[in-house]
């Protein structure tokens, strides 16, 4: 990488930080305890408020102008309709995520903090990846931005570095692990920066791991699709072995909710509590990845039935040139 | 190279565990799948440690005595120096790719001393450890784990000496050496799972 | 085909006996392990069925004719013999005589650590069953082991002795020799391929032999874990781990037994799935439907496996039970796409019923009663009321111990003519095969009517209970004739391999590679072998000149998919036919 890019490039990796952890800025809460357990009245809870709501608006506007930008300028490039309704559907989900009774609650019930987690990680960063906002970007940025700018980012040592299959996989689970210490959590619930931090640190960290797992943007050191298939089992290991943890426990580790507990008149005791949240965290946060292997897997097997194909036509005309080749012999990558 | 010549592109094996479709020798393949397993063994006793840990009301040794404190000077300069190891297990590794056999050799001596010093450091640690291995969960998760990791270290050293006397009767060059591959993965499992989990399980869990 | 017909010569033929011991007993090939495999476990299979049948004459009537201390061992021996060192590796005996045959492999990636395998794999059984001879007899805390009735706690009524140790050492042996075989397993399989066998060609039987090993290889370091703090519970730490009296938790051994435990069922039952998958294959003369959709429920099977262990502890309190409830149910899907792919594959096939065939469809049937029965369980309201009842037995016994069996018999009788060159005799399997399926049904469908009817299991006597004495001798009766069935199977294993009918290299008219060498295979497996275009490589053989000029068969050759197989097209292949 040449010297006079590399202030640019730590500029535009600083705007990208910056960029992922603006969204879940919003995510975090305002220190009140709902007042009802009521499933109605929770339905009605919603909580609209104008940052998150501009946040919204902006990450959605980006990718429409982006989308938009593509269609006019280069009506010819390939990029599929359902791009676009995947990061539909991510954006939604951020929406809800948001500002939806799910936010609302977060502060007093920790299975409703733990769903929303959920979203974040497992939904919010895979379908928003699904909407190959890098291609977008680069395909929609005009020249001199996707040069000074994007390139040199993309191309950058720390997103190479971070992009790293093992790196990636050891910071998702260092960002969920680290997290979940009680210390950390209760002091991310009772600071607002804080909470805003650990969000993004969520989004992040589960950016990176879809990225490696989604192949929808070109990356370098894409890892092999077995090997996709190996870091989400490392996942669901991790997320079972967090999950059985949290159920274990024989008290309510989270002060904070705690004493949401003690203050309310409904809802869960903290014990229950804490187990329905962990419970969610292991199965159907595990159930996202288990679907994620089969999807890689099925990918697989398009991949190597393609390569097949190909391979069994080279021998075929090996063996129209040469006559019958024996198939006993050294092994393909044996000397 | 002279052009025309046959060169043998060795791949790098980091590479090719990550991108995977380059060919690996079965050995690298066996080590990681064996690594995978060991991964797991630890994750099962490291679980049943946080599991005891959580819901366990005396965590302190019954016998009165202190838990090892990680603020010590002796269990971080032994921890530094086994993940250090890492380095000149890698340099070993490094050099047999380019046919270096000698480098090779004087850097696994390296790390078959400073090995077997962090064993006789954690035998002086079990002695002067203050309480029994019956002595609460503390206890005897701490011998457990610790103990397991010292096996492991143990085996790791002897795999590395076994190799290390194969290096000294000739046996490795920049094409074959797998079985320097397979132990300097190995040593990095054993380094990290030490430094990342039981180092700050052990010492650091208040 | 001078090769595919081959000579007819045994390759081991020894110049003595002790030569001929000597050979076997260090041999580093993959197919004389597999065969040691197979009698090895067979022969603990056998005594394992000893033990049940001890345990029915007991409860065939009310009182008492053992006592119930040696009823706990007899039924704790029982459970851990016919796991540890039955079910599962007779499924490695297959996978090691078959596997690297059917993709072309000259040996395992590893031979000499496959030789340590099986070794160690004795030793452990070895020092399992000899615990019969130490004083204080054997484990008796149930093949489970839950703590605290595993420790030498003050208020256990029957502490155990040195046979807990043994239990628990060599149960940690076998385990080793499993994860030993499983990166065997997997690296040949991701390594020694025949050029040609991609790994969508993989015949289905090596798919869940990659499964399985995968499944062993994350599971087993994690009841060896458990083994190891139990041992260290029992000699040194006084209950630290596992006593609630010293501030263990009892729990605790339930979460990392299970982890293992519930993927264990699938080491268990997926070899089995994958010798039915292939026996489908070859006897209705159709591709096994839906070849793809195999793979994936496995995976599928296979993942789910690691989510749902807590299912097992239901009734403990520390559990939150939804969650898993819903995620015990979702396994009933990829298992059900296996089932109606079986099906399918019947479905307008030209099937014929050898014993295989037979024995393939009895694990069908098998295989549905345990798998529905296993869905009335993950219901959490049912799993309360039938918690440790019979109907828990006769759950667990259909799917993965009787299913798994009759699965595992197929595979014998399918690969009997590849091991010994001869047939098994077709008269007296059919015989064995009726006389175990209705002994096995007897037997398990009544306990699922007892358990329903709230009979305990692990009692020795219900003398409070008479009512239940008609049901348990009906158990009883099937209990013998399904001994019988198996009496009748090993009369039929050693006639045939002496007397049986001379089967040439390819009898069934098979689709997978290891029928493409001579039966035995000589030790090097192969001389030459067929080009590789679909994942039915001697069909293609076969009949790829015939289909050639079939226009229903060029329907799926544009893709060269599982199911169409482009070996129509191939040079060699019509080469060879003519040859």
């Amino acid at each position: 990488m040449p010297l006079t890019n590399r202030p640019r490039a730590l500029l535009a990796v600083a705007c990208a930080t910056a960029a992922v952890l603006a969204p879940s800025a919003a995510l975090a809460h305002d220190g009140r305890y709902a007042e009802s357990g009521d499933f109605l009245h929770a339905l009605g809870a919603w909580s609209v408020d104008a940052p998150g709501l501009a946040l919204v608006l902006i990450v959605g506007g980006l990718y429409a102008w982006g989308y938009y930008r593509l269609r006019r300028d280069s009506p010819s490039f390939r990029f599929p309709q359902w791009h676009g309704w995947c990061f539909f559907a991510g954006w939604v989900f951020m929406l809800l995520g948001l500002m939806s009774p799910i936010d609302t609650y977060s502060d007093d019930l920790f299975w409703v903090h733990m769903l929303q987690h959920v979203f974040i990680t497992m939904l919010v960063a895979p379908l928003m990846l699904l909407g190959a906002p890098a291609t977008l970007a680069l395909r929609a940025a005009s020249p001199r931005i996707r040069s000074t700018y994007l390139v040199p980012f993309l191309n950058s040592r720390v997103v190479r570095f971070l992009t790293w299959a093992p790196v990636a996989i050891i910071v998702y689970i260092a960002s969920v692990w680290s997290w979940h210490w009680p210390d950390a959590y209760d002091a991310a619930i009772g600071s607002e920066p804080l909470h805003f931090v650990e969000h993004g640190v969520f989004l992040f960290g589960a950016l990176l791991l879809w990225w490696m797992v989604i192949g929808v943007d070109a990356t370098r050191l894409r890892p092999h699709h077995v090997w996709r298939c190996a870091l989400l089992v490392v996942a669901i290991l991790q997320n079972i072995g967090l999950g059985v943890i949290l159920i274990n426990v024989g008290e309510a580790i989270y002060d904070t909710y705690a004493t949401a507990a003690s203050v309310r008149e409904w809802g869960p005791t903290a014990l229950i509590d804490q187990r329905i949240g962990a419970g969610i965290m292991w199965v159907p946060g595990s159930m996202m990845f288990a679907l994620a292997v089969i999807v890689t897997f099925y990918f697989w097997a398009e991949r190597e039935g393609f390569k097949d194909r190909r391979n069994d036509t080279v021998r075929d005309m090996q063996i129209r040139v040469h006559g019958e080749i024996p198939t006993l012999g050294p092994r393909p990558g044996e000397q | 190279m002279a052009a025309g010549a046959i060169t043998h592109k060795r791949v790098h094996p980091v590479r090719s565990f990550l991108v995977g479709d380059e060919p690996m020798t079965t050995g690298l393949w066996g080590i990681i799948f064996f690594i995978f397993s060991e991964i797991m063994f630890f994750s099962g006793l490291i679980a049943a440690m946080l599991a005891l840990h959580s819901d366990t009301l005396f965590w302190e040794p019954t016998n009165g005595a202190h838990r090892l404190e990680g603020a010590e000077l002796r269990p971080i300069l032994f921890t530094i120096l086994l993940v250090s190891t890492s380095i000149p297990m890698q340099i070993a590794a490094f050099s047999i790719r380019k046919g270096n056999r000698k480098a090779m050799i004087i850097s696994m001596a390296i790390v078959l001393v400073i090995g077997i010093s962090f064993i006789v450091n954690q035998y002086f640690e079990w002695q002067h450890a203050g309480f029994g291995i019956s002595d609460g969960p503390y206890a005897a998760t701490f011998y457990t784990l610790t103990g397991f990791h010292g096996a492991h270290v143990i085996g790791g050293l002897v795999f590395i000496f076994a190799q290390w006397l194969r290096g000294l009767l000739g046996h490795f060059d920049a094409k074959r050496n797998t079985a320097i591959e397979a132990a300097t993965l190995y040593w990095h499992f054993v380094g990290f799972v030490w430094l990342l989990v039981i180092f700050p399980l052990v010492f650091f869990l208040s | 085909m001078a090769t595919l017909a081959g000579a007819q010569t045994t390759p081991y033929a020894g110049a003595n006996v002790w030569r001929t011991i000597l050979e076997w007993l260090t041999t580093v090939d993959h197919k004389r392990i597999g065969i040691m495999y197979l009698w090895t476990a067979g022969a603990f299979g056998l005594v394992g069925m000893a033990f049940s049948l001890v345990m029915r004459t007991e409860l065939a009537q009310t009182g008492t004719i053992i006592s119930a201390e040696t009823y706990n061992s007899i039924f704790t021996m029982h459970g851990s013999v016919m796991i540890f060192l039955f079910l599962l590796p007779i499924g490695a005996a297959f996978m090691n005589y078959a596997m690297p045959l059917q993709i072309g492999a000259l040996d395992m990636a590893f031979p000499r650590i496959n030789a340590l395998s099986f070794w160690i794999f004795l030793f452990g059984g070895v020092l399992l069953t000899l615990s019969f001879a130490v004083e204080g007899g054997t484990a008796a805390a149930g093949w489970t082991a839950y703590p605290p009735i595993t420790l030498d706690t003050g208020n256990n009524a029957q502490p155990p002795g040195a046979g807990m140790d043994m239990w628990l050492v060599g149960v940690i042996l076998l385990g080793q020799a499993a994860i030993f075989g499983s990166v065997n397993f997997l690296v040949t399989i991701f390594k020694m391929r025949a050029p040609g066998m991609t790994m969508w060609r993989l015949p289905l039987f090596t798919w869940t032999t990659l499964v399985t090993g995968l499944l062993i290889l994350l599971s087993t370091p994690v009841l060896a874990a458990a083994l190891a703090l139990g041992f260290i519970d029992r000699n040194g730490a006084g209950g630290a781990f596992f006593d609630p009296a010293a501030g263990g938790q009892p729990l605790l051994w339930q979460n990392l037994f299970w982890f293992y435990s519930h993927p264990a069922v699938y080491i268990m039952i997926l070899p089995a799935m994958g010798i039915v998958s292939d026996v489908f294959g070859v006897f209705t003369r159709r591709p096994v439907f839906g070849y793809r959709s195999m793979v994936l429920a496995l995976i599928a099977i296979g993942l789910l496996g690691f989510i749902v262990w807590a299912h097992h502890m239901f009734t403990t309190g520390g559990v939150f039970l939804p969650f898993f409830m819903g995620a015990t149910f979702l396994i009933a899907v990829p298992t059900g796409v296996k089932m109606f792919n079986w099906i399918a594959t019947m479905w307008r096939g030209s099937n014929i019923f050898p014993t295989a065939m037979l024995f393939s469809v009895g694990f069908l049937m098998l295989f549905l009663i345990g798998g529905i029965t296993g869905v009335f369980h993950a219901a959490v309201p049912v799993d309360f009321a039938l918690h440790d009842t019979y109907f828990v037995v006769g759950h667990f016994h259909y799917t993965m111990s009787i299913a798994a069996t009759f699965g595992f018999l197929a595979g014998c009788y399918y690969w009997f003519p590849k091991i010994f060159g001869k047939f098994m005799n077709e008269g007296l399997g059919k015989l064995h095969f009726w006389l175990l399926f209705i002994g096995v049904n007897l037997v398990f469908f009544t306990q699922l009517l007892l358990g329903l009817d709230g009979m305990p299991r692990r009692i020795n006597d219900y003398v409070d209970n008479p009512g239940w004495e008609l049901m348990n001798m009906l158990i009883t009766i099937g209990a013998f004739v399904s001994a019988a069935g198996m009496m009748v199977f090993i009369y039929n294993v050693f006639y045939s391999v002496k007397w049986g009918e001379r089967a040439g290299s390819d009898p069934w008219e098979g689709t997978t590679l290891e029928w493409a060498t001579t039966s035995p295979p000589p030790p090097h497996n192969f001389d030459s072998l067929p080009e590789i275009r679909s994942e039915r490589p001697l069909f293609d053989l076969r009949f790829g000149e015939k289909l050639q000029d079939d226009p229903h068969y060029h329907v799926n050759n544009g893709r060269n998919g599982p199911n169409g197989g482009s070996g129509a097209k191939t040079p060699s292949a019509s080469a060879r036919e003519e040859g």
